[in-house]
């Protein structure tokens, strides 16, 4: 069996995303080298390659800062998610933007001498043992090298050979590549004895990157810390069907995942909180046309069955809920991906005075009793 | 499955926490702020004033011109006892950071200083800097020898005349 590779599906979001980024790239460009003529003398071929080198190297670092806070802001606040939709398209112009860096150095400093460039690059310079002369290039290399890695397999179709937990862990490699780039800048910067300005900014980066990172940890840790009530069967009590907002739904707390009760036209439904595209939270998108919508990227799902719509081959886990005296509970198994489970407190059908029925069989004798 | 991702990214970013501002604080600790533009007055000699202008060389490295005046100060119509003077001027300032002033007698093969060279001391790239040659510059052939501490590099080898 094989998977099929589909190049970019563009949309508008896509192209304006992507316009944004080129046009900040070139602006950054620009007023960088208006600064440095501004301030400095007119240089010649050799002191331009220089020029752009640190133009681009910085650039890169502080792409990649940009690209790593999107994460921890869409989690903060909801405004960023619109960021979030295709920060892969950003990752990928960190990493050329950041090769593009290493090129020219490679290029300005490694080429002219008898040496291989990658040897000098990796073992020109032996002085480990002093932070003034320590090769920092080196760091900047093995930062490059998992960039490559991120930026080769940003694609879907990665994501659907690999597997979405797999993927997510190489991707959390960004992490590593932003403290290697740390060590190489901040060496750097140590050497170079240049402007302290530039290691302020990157100590304030950094501090405001980990800053947010680490709020928004805690925040996702404290949810997964409330444990939902449970019933002697397992069961976890949820709330009442019309706690739920119409078309949104209320995240539930199972002791392996999160689990996202939406309320919708046909009753009550559960599905895995977790998007089978990125990971994104679906208890957190609303009921549109019958689907549940991922607030990430967009990808859709029956509310019923966890399954997208055709031609899309993407679903994910149902549960069972019951309900009992008007209070819905949970039963934290997850039903293999796409399985269909009948709506639960379904509602009141016009002209009928009672409430639809519940999900057959889904109300034993021994349910659960309000409040245990 | 996304919870353990979000574990991990707790846990990394709790060491994180810590680790990257002790990163932070060591560099800081041992940045070399740039220093002042002015040379420590133990540093700085000054062109006497009875030193005569002798001969004036300049010369093109790296597309930077560097200016050599040659100054002797008499000492009573004894040429082997009359002292020699360089006052260096720097028309534009040299990629290389931090250059020392040395004489020798020998040009350097290498990217460094020949052995034997003396030296003056350190050039001021904001301000003329004037150094006494050793004596034996008052009979022998030498040379200005320009090095970057700072890059490890030699920057420049200008001859100097004997004024014997």
């Amino acid at each position: 069996m094989s998977l099929p590779y589909r190049p970019i599906q563009w949309n508008e979001s896509k192209v304006l995303y992507d316009a944004v980024i080129a046009a900040g790239i070139i602006g950054y460009l620009l007023v960088f080298a208006a600064v440095s003529l501004a301030t400095g003398p007119r240089p010649d071929l050799p002191e331009a390659g220089a020029l752009l080198t640190r133009a681009s190297g910085s650039l890169a670092i502080l792409m990649l800062h940009a690209l790593l806070a999107i994460g921890p802001l869409s989690r903060l606040h909801p405004g960023f998610i619109v960021l979030l939709a295709n920060r892969r398209h950003l990752g990928v112009a960190t990493f050329l933007i950041a090769g593009t860096h290493g090129a020219l150095a490679t290029v300005l400093y490694h080429s002219s001498g008898a040496m291989n460039p990658l040897a000098s690059i990796l073992i020109g310079n032996g002085q480990v043992l002093s932070p003034y002369e320590f090769p920092f290039e080196v760091f900047g290399f093995a930062a490059l090298l998992i960039l490559a890695v991120l930026a080769a397999t940003s694609h879907d179709f990665w994501i659907a050979c690999l597997g979405l937990a797999r993927w997510k862990r190489l991707h959390m490699l960004a992490y590593l590549a932003y403290v290697l780039l740390l060590m190489h800048t901040g060496l750097g910067t140590l050497q170079s004895s240049g402007n302290p300005i530039r290691a302020l900014l990157l100590a304030v980066g950094a501090a405001l990157l980990i800053w947010l990172h680490w709020k928004a940890a805690r925040i996702e840790r404290a949810k997964d810390a409330e444990i939902h009530q449970t019933d002697v069967d397992g069961w976890l009590r949820v709330c009442r069907a019309e706690e739920i907002p119409e078309n949104r739904a209320v995240i539930v707390n199972a002791p392996t995942e999160r689990v996202a009760v939406f309320r919708h036209w046909q009753g009550v439904s559960a599905i895995s909180n977790v998007c089978a595209h990125q990971g994104g939270p679906l208890g957190e998108g609303v009921v549109e046309a019958g689907c549940v919508r991922c607030p990430w990227h967009g990808a859709l799902y029956f509310p019923h069955t966890g399954a997208s719509p055709p031609p899309y081959p993407k679903a994910v886990a149902t549960f069972n809920l019951r309900v009992v005296d008007g209070v819905l509970y949970l039963h934290p198994t997850p039903n293999p991906p796409g399985t269909a489970v009948e709506p639960a407190a379904r509602p009141v059908r016009r002209g009928s005075a009672r409430p639809a029925a519940t999900a057959p069989g889904s109300q034993p004798a021994s349910g659960p009793k309000e409040g245990s | 499955m996304t919870r353990d991702l979000r574990n991990l990214h707790w846990g990394v970013f709790r060491a994180l926490r810590w680790v990257v501002p002790v990163m932070l604080l060591v560099a800081f600790s041992g940045y070399r702020w740039p220093v002042s533009g002015e040379l420590p007055a133990s540093l700085r000699q000054e062109l006497p004033e009875s030193a005569i202008l002798s001969s004036e060389i300049e010369e093109v490295f790296d597309g930077r011109r560097i200016r050599v005046q040659l100054y002797t100060e008499p000492a009573g119509g004894d040429a082997f006892r009359a002292r020699r003077w360089v006052r260096i001027t720097l028309q534009e300032p040299l990629r290389q950071p931090d250059v020392i002033v040395y004489w020798s007698t020998r040009a350097s093969a290498y990217d460094r200083p020949p052995l034997g060279s003396q030296m003056l001391g350190v050039l001021d790239e904001r301000q003329p800097a004037a150094f006494p040659l050793p004596s034996q510059a008052a009979f022998l052939a030498g040379r200005l020898v320009f090095y970057s501490l700072g890059q490890h590099v030699l920057i420049a080898q200008v001859p100097l005349p004997s004024s014997i």
